[in-house]
């Protein structure tokens, strides 16, 4: 039953969790009372009646200075988001050539705004690391691999299993902070569709547009501006730590 | 004042059973869950339970009270009392005229 409860957001199990626990001790569970906690528990996600607390917060193992870095890594990131734009938006309109292998557009101008981008988007993920308790290890993980291959693929985009691989590590980050109650659950939701709505329409887009180099191109870019909102939800889970809650009076 | 239980959706029901219980004195959990199957004749689950409680305590319709061993009585507030007695009117006068409308009473 405990396990159950898991499904639960923080705040709420913080509040409820140990009389609700006794009435389950003193009424034995039925299948539909099973079904009925699980839609309880889908709904105090989708509609919490308990705000979260610093107190119901999990405990990062991080000090306060390390949560100020963390929140200003999370800055960098919002800032990595609005460069990743502008680094896009660069390459779509970079000028087109010619090769053995037909046309394709030259997008090497806006390189330098995708490392800036891309480094400080990893800065966020380094964030997250000192932000999230050592218990959440399926989040730190996570983030430690998304870091390491957003770095390679940033110095080789046309790879693009490698960026699949970044996507599937932002899912990890997600669903392993989200099990932390770390994360609240729209950013949580708002990541993981977003990284696999991108991973279906980037594998679509590279079976169908094989040997179309423009084609690919402008469908990989249209995936990586779409990718935003992830890069945002990142900072702001960072943002919003409540370290001047932490600060000692 | 009066606050609407119709904001609840699927919850309005419960609650409103849930603050009649309530009306005959403070109540755990457990306690509320076996008088809304009296009352009501069908069992309410704990995820829905939990579900109105939560939704009638950050509303103030009732409140917690200090917690014996690990269950947690809950009772009604003023403004639940005033929420429930406007309930209860309201469906009264429905009933009322659901029954003078069968029985063939002119409007």
């Amino acid at each position: 039953m405990s396990r159950l409860m898991r499904l639960y957001p923080a705040a709420w199990r913080e509040r409820y969790e140990a009389e609700f626990l006794a009435l389950l001790h003193e009424r034995r569970a039925t299948f539909v009372d099973l079904l009925d906690i699980v839609r309880g528990a889908l709904d105090a996600r989708i509609h919490p009646q308990v705000r979260a607390t610093v107190a119901s917060l999990p405990p990062p193992d991080a000090s306060i200075d390390d949560l100020r870095v963390a929140r200003r890594l999370g800055i960098g990131a919002m800032i990595g988001a609005a460069t990743w734009l502008a680094a896009w938006f660069v390459a779509s309109i970079g000028p087109v050539r010619y090769d053995d292998a037909g046309a394709y557009r030259d997008g090497a101008s806006a390189l330098p705004l995708l490392l800036v981008a891309v480094a400080l988007l990893a800065g966020g993920l380094i964030g997250q690391m000192i932000r999230l308790p050592r218990s959440a290890r399926l989040a730190r993980g996570s983030a430690g691999v998304a870091m390491l291959f957003v770095l390679i693929w940033a110095t080789a985009p046309w790879l693009w299993p490698l960026f699949l691989v970044v996507l599937a590590a932002l899912v990890g980050l997600a669903v392993g902070a989200g099990r932390a109650g770390a994360w609240p659950t729209r950013a949580i939701l708002l990541v993981v569709g977003t990284c696999i709505g991108v991973a279906m329409i980037a594998t679509v887009a590279a079976a169908t547009s094989a040997g179309d180099r423009m084609a690919g191109g402008a469908f990989f870019a249209l995936c990586a501006v779409v990718l935003v909102p992830v890069w945002i939800a990142i900072g702001a889970t960072l943002i919003r730590l409540p370290v001047a809650g932490r600060l000692p009076a | 004042m009066n606050q609407p239980l119709g904001e609840l959706g699927r919850f309005a029901e419960p609650s409103l059973y849930i603050l009649v219980s309530l009306s005959g004195g403070p109540k755990h959990g457990y306690a509320i869950m076996t008088d809304v199957e009296e009352i009501s004749g069908s069992p309410m689950g704990p995820g829905t339970l939990y579900g109105a409680l939560a939704r009638l305590e950050r509303r103030g319709l009732i409140e917690a009270l200090e917690p014996e061993d690990r269950r947690r009585p809950y009772r009604l507030t003023g403004l639940g009392a005033t929420t429930v007695r406007a309930q209860l009117d309201s469906l009264g006068g429905f009933v009322r005229t659901g029954l003078e409308r069968l029985e063939g009473k002119p409007r």
